[in-house]
């Protein structure tokens, strides 16, 4: 049942990372990773919580859903860089190479 | 003990996850960043694996970690990189300021020194405010996590009747079928916004190129080149390293084998459609990386490929809307091999969709140029600087 905790928890600060990252980050490339990372989080409190007892098998449903959301994470990935490559190639000016200066 | 080590296992898997996920975020190198977030899909598998979770383990390390990944080095190369080489070579005095002003050197004017800070009052506030919400998160999960410990017997007491003995594949294609009808759909309207936005940003890759590669492009209409290293991919500067031609030679048909076992297997164990296009896909990203050309994706072919797994699902459940209760219901006899019909299209239609967003969204559309980048574009200004 521990094991249930940790990863539920870890699942939960990792979303929370992945949510600030997404509001305090300049750079859209840096953004769309932390918009994944919350993703997974959220994932991973799912899986956690499919833990039934120790010889029982998990709760397919949850590994269900997030095997969905995998796809479907990678496949918004996908548009979201499309769209950030098509912004950079049609408006230079707006890429930041400032992305440094953390 | 036994049970002490693994405890020790999972605190230290969780903290390492915190700190790539804070890396990746905090750190100065946007590439580095990338390359943590590789690491970080690849510990999350072993996560999953520690959650009894290996249908999700191998989804991840395929996709997750690997195919998005190959994503984000891709629209690096092609953004990112592309526009810091250009500030070398025009290295004027705007982008000298630009740089100071980015850097935080003293020379900064006050007023920006003041917009940094506030931005990090604001920043830090942000932070305490997720922390509050972290508790309350964590006052969610503790109970919820209690309450989990009743099993869930509706979906076993169910299984027999699903045409399939593995749980996970009777939810994803009998129990809940809608979900995965809806995210195919969902992957292939993805598919048709990312190329018709890559498509001409490939259009304008090209005009930026030199003459040849053009002709090669337009040369290859349509058509892969199946020949590693021939006189074809030589034109197009790709040097591939004798370790990856050979890499790819032998581990590109152990890994078709692979991947058409996990689909097989998905019926009794873990594995499946997703599962197996996920291998198929990375199969793919490795033979564009080393050469092979990104096929014509708006080809009758390709567009037909990308949607015969939804239009099979389609089609099975109105089927079962005549035949049985209702839609995407199957009559037990033929539940079995519905499904595996329904697999196997669908592991056909994401694996072509997958590679296509991977191809779609490389440098030049085209994925070889991963690697070849670097080359061709230090080929193309030394031209520019001989002519």
């Amino acid at each position: 049942m521990t094991e249930v905790l940790i990863y539920a928890v870890v699942g939960g600060l990792l979303f929370i990372i992945g949510l600030s990252g997404l509001f305090v980050c300049d750079h859209m490339l840096r953004k769309i990773l932390a918009a994944n990372l919350s993703g997974s989080g959220l994932f991973m409190v799912l899986v956690a919580l499919a833990r039934r007892p120790v010889d029982a098998p998990p709760d397919p449903v949850p590994h269900a859903l997030v095997l969905t959301g995998i796809l479907v994470a990678v496949s918004a990935t996908a548009l979201a860089l499309a769209l950030h490559r098509r912004i950079t190639t049609t408006n230079p000016t707006i890429e930041p190479e400032k992305e440094n200066h953390h | 003990m036994l049970i002490d080590s693994l405890l020790v296992f999972d605190c230290t898997l969780g903290l390492a996850l915190i700190a790539v996920a804070t890396g990746m975020l905090l750190g100065r190198d946007l590439f580095r960043a990338i390359v943590l977030f590789i690491l970080f899909g690849l510990l999350l598998t072993f996560a999953w694996c520690r959650l009894d979770a290996v249908d999700i383990a191998l989804a991840e390390a395929g996709i997750g970690a690997g195919l998005t990944g190959a994503l984000l080095l891709n629209t690096w190369a092609a953004t990112v990189k592309a526009s810091r080489s250009q500030s070398l070579q025009a290295t004027g005095h705007e982008h000298l300021i630009g740089r100071t002003l980015a850097r935080g050197h003293p020379f900064v004017p006050a007023t920006s020194r003041v917009m940094r800070f506030s931005g990090n009052v604001f920043s830090a506030l942000l932070l305490v405010a997720w922390m509050l919400a972290a508790g309350a998160m964590a006052a969610l999960i503790v109970p919820l996590a209690v309450a989990m410990e009743t099993p869930a017997i509706a979906i076993d007491e169910a299984l027999p009747d699903s045409g399939v003995s593995h749980p996970v594949t009777a939810v994803l294609l009998n129990f809940r079928a809608y979900d995965t009808l809806l995210e195919v759909a969902v992957l292939l309207a993805a598919a048709l916004a990312v190329l018709p936005l890559t498509m001409s940003a490939k259009g304008f890759a090209i005009l930026k190129r030199d003459q040849k590669t053009k002709e090669i492009d337009l040369s290859s209409h349509g058509q892969i080149s199946f020949r590693i290293g021939s006189k074809h991919n030589k034109s197009q500067a790709l040097p591939i390293g004798a370790v990856l031609e050979v890499f790819i030679k032998l581990m590109v048909p152990v890994a078709a084998l692979v991947a058409a076992y996990i689909l097989w297997a998905g019926t009794k164990a873990p594995g499946g459609a997703f599962q197996s296009a996920a291998l198929f896909c990375a199969m793919g990203v490795l033979l564009l990386v080393s050469g092979w050309r990104s096929p014509h994706w708006t080809q009758f072919r390709w567009r037909f490929l990308m949607v015969v797994g939804l239009g099979v699902f389609l089609l099975v459940g109105l089927a079962g809307t005549f035949e049985t209760k209702g839609f995407l219901a199957y009559r037990l006899v033929w539940a079995s091999t519905l499904i595996l019909i329904i697999e196997i299209c669908l592991t056909v239609s994401l694996t072509v969709i997958l590679i296509s967003l991977f191809s779609s969204t490389s440098p030049s559309g085209d994925g070889s140029d991963l690697l070849s980048n670097q080359v061709s574009t230090a080929v193309n200004s030394t031209k520019e600087e001989h002519s």
